[in-house]
């Protein structure tokens, strides 16, 4: 099943895409209401099938469907847990490519420029629900394990998160780099235990401040640091997450001290207690995962690229996605799952997103001018 | 408020004062009230885009994360599109009622101070975060301006005794084309949407709750467009529709998160 899904049994070639057995589906149900249109032009179910009402039983009924992904968690366990997958939906969809298809025949008998803007919109809708209701099964996708410096010639599906099946690949990947960037550490004071936030500044060596009666003042902070014991030491290949030491005082001669540091190495985030349900934590937000990769062909090619979030990395019809590193090791992460993510329908799905702009350009410009004339 | 948020309250009451000065001049008839009118809600724009411009350089990044930005930026977008549609289509009240609402919003943002950051988590750092939102809350406020129209439609229609032989009331086109305008950016906003989380994650769709209710909203407006230009619709019935349709619209821009399925969803903010 899953060579199938790849190609040819055992050879994944990241090859062009080819146009999938459903495009040729997808243009005959689009040529089929051409036919129907043609031959029955006027009056009767084909017109009433392409009118306007239809339109809009399919559309009220597709948003009811909606309103039902909206209202129940779609967790699986009957058809309104998976509504998306379920029978109604897919008629819903099929009924509005058919009403649609109907209606762009329909109107593309007189090309003139008020036509034009109207066919643009439609048929940009048309093609972007078709090519998402057709290519949802030609995508595929699958998650890639990359180990520093290790060559990894196999993958997985997305859903096998046990990882027991793997899918030979026709490169290897190899994981050069990974970088976990992320903002300057702040200091947080919250209650306990709701946890909710009422101070935050950014952490720096030899901060003071002072909060609800009590002082206190970053004995130490280190940027790069890592676990010695039950303190920190600075992490010489800079590639530790940050540290704090802080004191806190109180006027009455209380006093508390301890390291602060994020979630990372498996440990949970080290925060200090506080007297009267007070906690002093800290955190840093990431701002950029980063993961250096080679591909290596069979053939002996070798090509070399970044993938961020937000940057995927293209190489022959396939996109490589950051997805996901080892969190519980931080920056420290010798690991970054990579997603390969191959559509033969994004040419089409991006024409649909253009014509569907270019309609609503139109719209914009013009106005809506209802049936019958102004 | 302290940072970037410090000079926020200053300028929002400042801002309105200067609407509700603006409206209370509009009222009265007479040209140089008029022109203050105009001056005054010039001036109370002025403060809140002064605001925004400030949180953006404050921020060092665009404030659309959470929503009391959101809200700002709908403070400022809304009396906006308010002036546009009253100098272009002669909706005279609209100004004031746009006015009258972005206080609203700029009243919730000075009863509920945020904690304020700058930090953009790294699924937000791409050049389609700007143009999605922006064209999202233009949308927005062509909506809420559309549902002004209409309340006001409803109301006047409910107070009306009619007349054998007497004057009919203005239809609801002001109200439909204020709909379609913004109909046109909630398409441009979705599609934008979809084409961003296919760089980010290489899905146009995943049905995250915010997604679905935006479809919900899209399909909503949708059907109403098409039974427009069906001439379906009287004026009540379009008024009233349109009326329900923003209840969808604000359900997904606010009340989604609360419910169940609304967990988790990747579009939660904070604030």
């Amino acid at each position: 099943m899953v060579s199938l899904l790849l190609g040819a049994a055992g050879a994944v070639v990241p090859a062009p895409p080819r146009l999938p057995a459903s495009a040729f589906l997808l243009g005959a149900f689009f040529i089929a209401t051409g036919i129907f249109q043609r031959l029955f032009p006027d009056g009767g179910f084909v017109s009433w099938l392409g009118g306007v009402k239809v339109s809009v039983a399919s559309m009220a009924w597709l948003a009811g469907l909606t309103l039902v992904v909206g209202l129940v968690p779609q967790d699986g366990g009957g058809w309104y847990r998976h509504v998306v997958l379920s029978w109604p939906f897919t008629l819903s969809v099929l009924l509005l490519l058919a009403n649609l298809g109907l209606a762009i025949w329909r109107r593309s008998r007189s090309l003139s420029m008020r036509n034009l803007g109207w066919l643009a919109g439609h048929a940009g809708m048309w093609l972007v629900a078709g090519a998402m209701a057709a290519g949802s099964s030609d995508i595929v996708r699958i998650r890639i394990v990359g180990e520093k410096g290790r060559a990894v010639e196999s993958a997985f599906l997305p859903a096998d998160d046990e990882m027991t099946t793997p899918i030979p690949l026709p490169f290897a990947l190899i994981l050069e780099e990974f970088v976990l960037d992320r903002y300057p550490p702040r200091l947080i004071i919250s209650t306990h235990p709701s946890g909710k936030t009422m101070h935050t500044e950014t952490l720096t060596e030899g901060m003071e401040g002072g909060w609800k009666g009590w002082k206190w003042k970053a004995l130490r902070f280190i940027p790069s640091a890592r676990p010695k014991g039950e303190s920190f030491e600075s992490d010489p290949a800079g590639k530790g997450d940050f540290a704090a030491l802080l004191g806190f005082s109180r006027d009455d001669g209380a006093k508390a001290a301890g390291w602060l540091a994020p979630e990372t190495g498996g440990k949970p985030r080290r925060i200090v207690l506080l007297e009267g349900g007070w906690i002093a934590g800290a955190e840093a937000a990431p701002r950029l995962y980063r993961s250096t990769v080679t591909l290596a062909m069979k053939g002996g090619e070798r090509v070399r690229g970044m993938v961020e979030v937000n940057r995927p990395f293209s190489f022959r019809g396939w996109k490589f996605y950051q997805a996901s590193y080892d969190t519980a090791a931080g920056p420290r992460s010798q690991v970054s799952v990579i997603e390969a993510v191959r559509d033969p329908w994004l040419p089409v799905v991006w024409c649909g997103v253009g014509l569907l702009l270019a309609g609503m350009a139109y719209l914009f410009i013009t106005g809506l001018r209802p049936r019958g004339g102004a | 408020m302290a940072g970037a948020w410090a000079p926020f309250p200053a300028l929002a009451i400042a801002a309105m004062a200067a609407w509700f000065a603006a409206i209370l001049l509009g009222v009265f008839p007479g040209a140089w009230r008029q022109r203050a009118s105009a001056v005054l809600y010039a001036v109370g724009e002025a403060m809140v885009v002064a605001c925004l411009v400030w949180l953006w350089i404050g921020l060092e990044r665009p404030p659309f994360r959470t929503l009391g930005e959101t809200r700002l930026w709908y403070a400022a977008l809304l009396p906006l599109c308010g002036y546009i549609i009253e100098w272009r289509w002669g909706v005279r009240w609209l100004s004031g009622f746009c006015s009258a609402l972005a206080c609203v919003f700029l009243a919730v943002n000075l009863a509920h101070p945020e904690a304020h950051d700058k930090v953009l988590m790294p699924a937000l750092r791409s050049p389609w975060f700007v143009p999605h939102v922006v064209v999202y809350l233009v949308g927005y406020s062509l909506l809420g301006a559309a549902a002004l129209v209409s309340v006001r439609g409803m109301w006047l229609e409910m107070r009306r005794t009619p007349e054998p032989g007497g004057e009919e009331p203005a239809g609801a086109e002001p109200a439909t084309r204020l709909a379609v305008l913004g109909f046109v950016f909630l398409t441009a906003g979705l599609l934008f949407g979809a084409v961003w989380a296919k760089e980010a994650w290489g899905h146009y769709w995943t049905w995250d709750p915010k997604e679905t209710w935006a479809l919900l909203t899209w399909l909503t407006y949708l059907v109403y467009i098409h039974l427009a230009w069906d001439r379906r619709l009287k004026r009540a019935g379009a008024f009233a529709y349109l009326a329900t349709a923003y209840l969808v619209l604000l359900f997904c821009w606010f009340g989604f998160s609360l419910l169940a399925a609304g967990q988790g969803s990747v579009h939660s903010y904070s604030g």
